[in-house]
């Protein structure tokens, strides 16, 4: 490295000296000392041994400036022999790092922080830097501050790159307020003192516009809340006394006090209520009562009242706006007839399924509307492009408050158009016989304009993705003079192609630049394609890395068709910690002084605390400590009670994508883990490895393997110690490959309303691998969820099917002569049923088989089905009805679907932050009596987080 | 680095090596939204007649046409914004001919674009930029600019093209004004 010093001076008409003679060197500087990275060099066009060109001069000026680091770029050119020599001086652009503020602020740093990074970003340019300053002056003056002096500097750091902004701020002292006057609301002195007196305002007293008007707003939503629906109160502050003063107006017009009646045929209160919006909207404008108006009527068409009426009438008194609704609802009309007319080309039979006006049901002129559209849209897809359907209703006489309603569609169908030609015109780059396959118009067909529109698009994509953004595309479709035959034609302004030039990746600053690069579909010289910017922006913020990702395009100067590609990231923070805490509760399983099981509400308070770090090593790496511990009851077979941490779970997990350079992701984990079962409690201490693939964007495989080792503790079930395998193995070392397809199509993972979650994994542990136990265990499972007739109601229906099945296996006991065997899985291996997530009728694990003492030992077969209406209600609120059936079987011979067993019941959920707050109270459609004798509690009340399924 | 070495490469470079002073042949005078804007940009933009340089009081003449090339520039991106009706082939042609009158030979044009770093290419996008700027202007302030008739009362009837042109010229400018207020320009020192 050595130190360039510069002593160039500008050229005028100098440059033409330099200009076709052979470069001898090339030179880059930064700041004023050379530099020889190699990714510089990389972007420099004028190359050793070419003629200087100005063009490639321009040309490496965009690279270096796109590169996103210099804010300066300077190119000196200095004669040798026959040759040049050329220097690119580089000037380190300056980012600030850092936003500084000093001196006697008057206002919390935070505030301040806030507003400029909400404002100019949290590296603000330093050009913005006056803008920075007078946004600030502007929120000095309304917090009561006028006389503030505020300046700002850019201070270069340590790194010439990096800069501090530093703001300099004397608040000076806040201006008092001098004079108050209450215009406007209750006139009197002592009304006017009290509203100073609800606003916190006083003579003297320190003055803050931001604070309020958070002051105000409140008190006009108390008068709102009142009935002064209109209520307006705003404040009007005046510096004076050289600013040292405030005189203060604070104007209040409240508006009348609306009364809304209603008279005539009654609504229900929640009718009212939501057809009638005022207190709602705190509005009494014409507007609103207009729509109310048309709301009620249309409310009341779609009852089958034809003719209803609901006029208001706005009655202004002494301070008092009265607004009455006269609601008529007219007689119930009912469809007595409906005839479609007019159609020959298409049977009244393929118009049927359209039409949901019927008759026999009640009479509804928006129905009869939608029939016709849809008609309307039918014959236009099949070419009718001007087919016209008329809607003619003839109501009869009112007998006893019905009338009878003849509906006619009378249709016109006019010529059918079919498209005669399709043609292309202007295209040069792409062949017409390309463009045709690309088009789903075609000679023969009806045309049908939305079609033909379509086409367009896509003609645009087609353009797009092959590097040309300019393209337009002009649809003109000529009609023929009977309007029988259509000649399309797409006229074409392709504009010029344009190719990428460099791919300048700026703002890593952890992140490996090779970990982005992965992700980037541009390639040099190929053309700048939609589709790649698309699948580029999806994979770098699918990295996870990012807070924001931008891509853009630079155009060079003098190349017309170049364009650098710079892709912009802002690293997102590496380290994030997330902690919590909370209470469960629901009903559990616990030991009754005679041993037996019996349930009781148990309320447990627990906390998480979690820390990652991302972008290890500057690569797509993450790791993750996730630790959860629950002071729960302790619940041991003696009948001891007491409080423990006898639920914990402490797990280390490593993940990294397309591991090994593959497409696969990776994950590595390993913990421990203590948690309580009804029948027994258990540690398990364990690693796994796991390899997922995502073949497309719903559909995904993974494998695994997993070694761990689990104890059983304070066993409850008297029947584990008499089953082989639990007594055998009260702890066991299990090692297993497991393997797992998923098709997710879900419209969300939280609260889905439309799409189905399907998965199949199977799990086996061999002591070929190391296993103590040998067993294959499979899972299927399918959820779908669609919306019901189009309303906000949500069907969320699935199915679970448990089987396992353990690889037989001699053990000799101890002092025993004949071994015994074992084909049974271990009990923290089995399957349970029973609880909020499976067939709430039931308590955790309740379902299926039970010892002589009524605890659950689990089986090798498990079948749950679940159905569950989930209803909004209002905001964040909404409610559930449910069925679930299900069992478990001890093995997978005994599955019956006749023994099932059921429950329905009903749930409430609240839309919380951090996903819907759920309480859902199931019953049992068949009690039965217990192994002891007791019978079955009816109901389990369960309270937690998240969706059942 | 340490500073013997530091000399003696210092030295190497200003005086072991014959070369002829160094000169500076371009650089970045200006970012205007993102767009560099460099000194051969400014100077080609001189040469083929396509700002109006007039330096203002206290202003030098590299300062003006700096200014007038970054108007354009923010003229030009809004015009671009609206997706003008390109213009025809031989409106092109003349303005390219109006061009090239500007220079007494071929050759000297040939020149001056390769100075800058341009070629015949670019000069026709520059052509029809000009002729895209001047309907744009004409479509948006020419008749907003048209003097009212108490004016050309008070004026009189031989001032209204005048009259007319200096309204015009007004209000382009606050529009500029405008424009530079809304746009982030660095101009570099």
């Amino acid at each position: 490295m050595c130190l360039l010093v510069s002593v160039a001076r500008l050229a005028d008409a100098a440059v033409a000296d330099y200009l076709g003679k052979p470069i001898v060197e090339v030179h880059v500087a930064l700041n004023g000392i050379e530099v020889r990275d190699t990714a510089l060099f990389e972007v420099v066009e004028t190359r050793t041994g070419s003629p200087l060109s100005m063009l490639a001069v321009r040309e490496t000026m965009a690279h270096l400036y796109g590169l996103g680091r210099y804010q300066d770029v300077q190119v000196d050119a200095a004669l040798r022999g026959d040759g040049v020599v050329l220097t690119y001086h580089l000037v380190s652009a300056q980012r600030v790092r850092r936003i500084v503020f000093e001196g006697s602020l008057g206002l919390p740093e935070a505030e301040l922080q806030r507003l400029v990074v909400d404002r100019y970003g949290g590296s603000p340019s330093p050009v913005r830097t006056p803008l920075v300053v007078s946004t600030l002056q502007t929120l000095y003056r309304n917090r009561g501050y006028p006389r503030a002096t505020i300046a700002a500097r850019v201070e270069p750091g340590r790194d010439p790159g990096s800069a501090s902004l530093v703001i300099g701020i004397q608040s000076g002292p806040r201006a008092t307020l001098d004079a108050i006057e209450v215009q406007g609301g209750q006139q009197s002195a002592a009304a006017s003192a009290e509203v100073l007196r609800r606003l916190d305002l006083r003579i003297g007293g320190e003055y803050d516009g931001i604070a309020l008007d958070g002051r105000l707003a409140r008190y006009a939503e108390e008068l709102r809340g009142q009935g002064y629906y209109e209520a307006n109160v705003a404040q009007f502050p005046r510096f004076a006394n050289d600013d040292r003063n405030v005189t203060l107006v604070i104007s209040i017009d409240r508006g009348p006090h609306v009364e809304i009646e209603f008279q005539g045929d009654p609504l229900t209160a929640r009718e009212r209520e939501q057809l009638v919006p005022i207190a709602r909207e705190h509005s009494v404008d014409e507007d609103l009562l207009e729509d109310s108006k048309f709301g009620i009527e249309r409310h009341l068409r779609t009852g089958g009242y034809c003719n209803p009426r609901a006029d208001y009438q706005r009655n202004v008194g002494e301070g008092v706006l009265r607004i009455v609704f006269n609601v008529t609802r007219g007689p119930q009309c009912l469809v007595e007839s409906l005839d479609i007319a007019g159609n020959t080309a298409v049977s009244s039979v393929e118009l049927a399924p359209l039409i949901q006006t019927r008759t026999g049901q009640p009479f509804n002129d928006n129905t009869v509307g939608a029939d016709s559209a849809r008609i309307q849209g039918f014959y236009r897809q099949r070419g009718f492009a001007s087919v016209k359907v008329a809607g003619q209703n003839e109501r009869g006489q009112a007998v006893n408050g019905v009338a009878h309603v003849r509906v006619r569609m009378e249709i016109a169908e006019g010529p059918r158009s079919v498209i005669q030609s399709v043609t292309f015109e202007g295209n040069s780059a792409i062949g017409s016989d390309t463009l045709r396959q690309t088009v789903t118009s075609v000679p023969g067909q009806p045309y049908f304009e939305p079609q033909a529109n379509a086409d367009a698009d896509r003609l645009s994509v087609l353009y797009l993705n092959r590097g040309y953004p300019g393209i337009t595309i002009q649809l003109q479709p000529s009609l023929a003079a009977d309007k029988a035959g259509v000649d399309l034609r797409f006229v074409i302004r392709e504009g010029p192609q344009i190719i990428v030039d460099h791919v300048l990746i700026v703002g890593n600053q952890r992140t490996n630049r090779d970990t982005i690069a992965r992700e980037v579909h541009f390639k040099s010289g190929q053309p700048l394609s939609q589709q790649d910017e698309d699948d580029t922006r999806a994979g770098i913020t699918a990295l996870g890395l990012f807070r924001r990702v931008d891509i853009s395009y630079l155009a060079l100067p003098g190349v017309l068709n170049h364009r650098d590609v710079i892709i912009t990231v802002e690293e997102a923070l590496v380290t994030t910690i997330g902690y919590g805490g909370g209470l469960e509760g629901g009903r559990r399983t616990v030991v009754a002084p005679d041993g037996t099981a019996a349930e009781e509400y148990q309320f447990a308070p627990r906390g998480f605390f979690e820390v990652s770090r991302r972008n290890l090593f500057g690569k797509d790496r993450t790791l993750n400590l996730f630790t959860r511990v629950s002071f729960a009851k302790n619940n041991t077979a003696d009948g001891g009670g007491g409080y423990g941490f006898n639920e914990y779970v402490a797990r280390l997990t490593y993940a990294e994508r397309r591991v090994f350079n593959t497409l696969a992701n990776g994950t590595i984990s390993g913990g421990v883990e203590q948690a309580r079962r009804p029948s027994f409690d258990y540690n398990r201490h364990g690693a796994s490895a796991t390899l997922t693939r995502r073949l497309s964007q719903t559909l995904a495989v993974n494998g695994r393997y997993t070694i761990d080792n689990t104890t059983l503790l304070r066993i409850r079930s008297e029947e584990f110690s008499e089953q082989d395998i639990d007594r055998l193995f009260p702890q066991v070392l299990l090692s297993s490959f497991s393997g797992s397809v998923i098709r997710d199509t879900r419209s969300d993972s939280i609260e889905p309303n439309a799409g189905s979650l399907v998965g199949i994994d199977v799990e086996v542990a061999a002591r070929a691998i190391g296993s103590e136990v040998g067993f294959i265990k499979s899972f299927i499972q399918g959820f779908n969820y669609r919306r019901l007739g189009g309303s906000p109601i949500v069907g969320a229906f699935g199915g679970r099917i448990g089987l396992a099945s353990g690889f037989p296996r001699y053990v000799t006991e101890p002092g025993q002569v004949q071994p015994t065997l074992v084909d049974d899985l271990p009990a923290s291996e089995r399957y349970y049923a029973g609880g909020d997530t499976t067939v709430r009728g039931f308590a955790l694990d309740r379902l299926g088989p039970l010892d002589a003492s009524d605890f659950p030992i689990g089986g090798h077969g498990l079948l749950i089905f679940n159905a569950e209406l989930r209803i909004p209600v209002r905001g964040s609120l909404g409610l559930v009805t449910f069925v679930d059936a299900g069992n478990v079987f001890l093995h997978v011979d005994d599955m019956r679907i006749g023994e099932l067993r059921g429950a329905f019941g009903v749930g409430i959920r609240y839309r919380s932050p951090v996903g819907p707050i759920r309480v859902d109270l199931g019953v049992k459609m068949d009690r039965r009596t217990l192994p002891t004798g007791t019978r079955e509690s009816p109901t389990a009340l369960h309270i937690s987080l998240g969706q059942a399924f | 680095m340490k500073i013997g070495t530091l000399m003696v490469a210092t030295a190497l470079l200003m005086f072991g090596v014959q070369s002829a002073p160094a000169e500076i042949i371009d650089r970045i005078l200006a970012i205007v939204a993102g767009q560099l804007i460099t000194k051969s940009d400014v100077e080609a933009s001189r040469a083929l007649g396509l700002i109006d340089v007039r330096p203002a009081e206290g202003q030098s003449a590299d300062e003006a046409a700096l200014k007038a090339v970054i108007d354009r520039v923010l003229m030009l991106s809004e015009v671009r914004r609206v997706v003008p009706r390109a213009p025809t082939d031989a409106a092109i042609d003349a303005r390219l001919a109006e061009i090239r009158r500007r220079f007494s030979t071929p050759g000297a044009l040939q020149q001056a674009l390769a100075a800058n770093g341009i070629d015949e290419s670019v000069l026709r996008i520059y052509a029809e930029d000009d002729l895209n700027l001047a309907a744009y202007l004409d479509e948006r302030f020419s008749a907003a600019a048209q003097p009212t008739d108490q004016e050309i009362l008070q004026a009189g009837e031989a001032n209204r093209q005048k009259l007319a042109e200096e309204r015009r010229r007004a209000l382009i400018s606050a529009w500029i004004d405008e424009l530079r207020r809304r746009a982030d320009i660095n101009v570099l020192p």
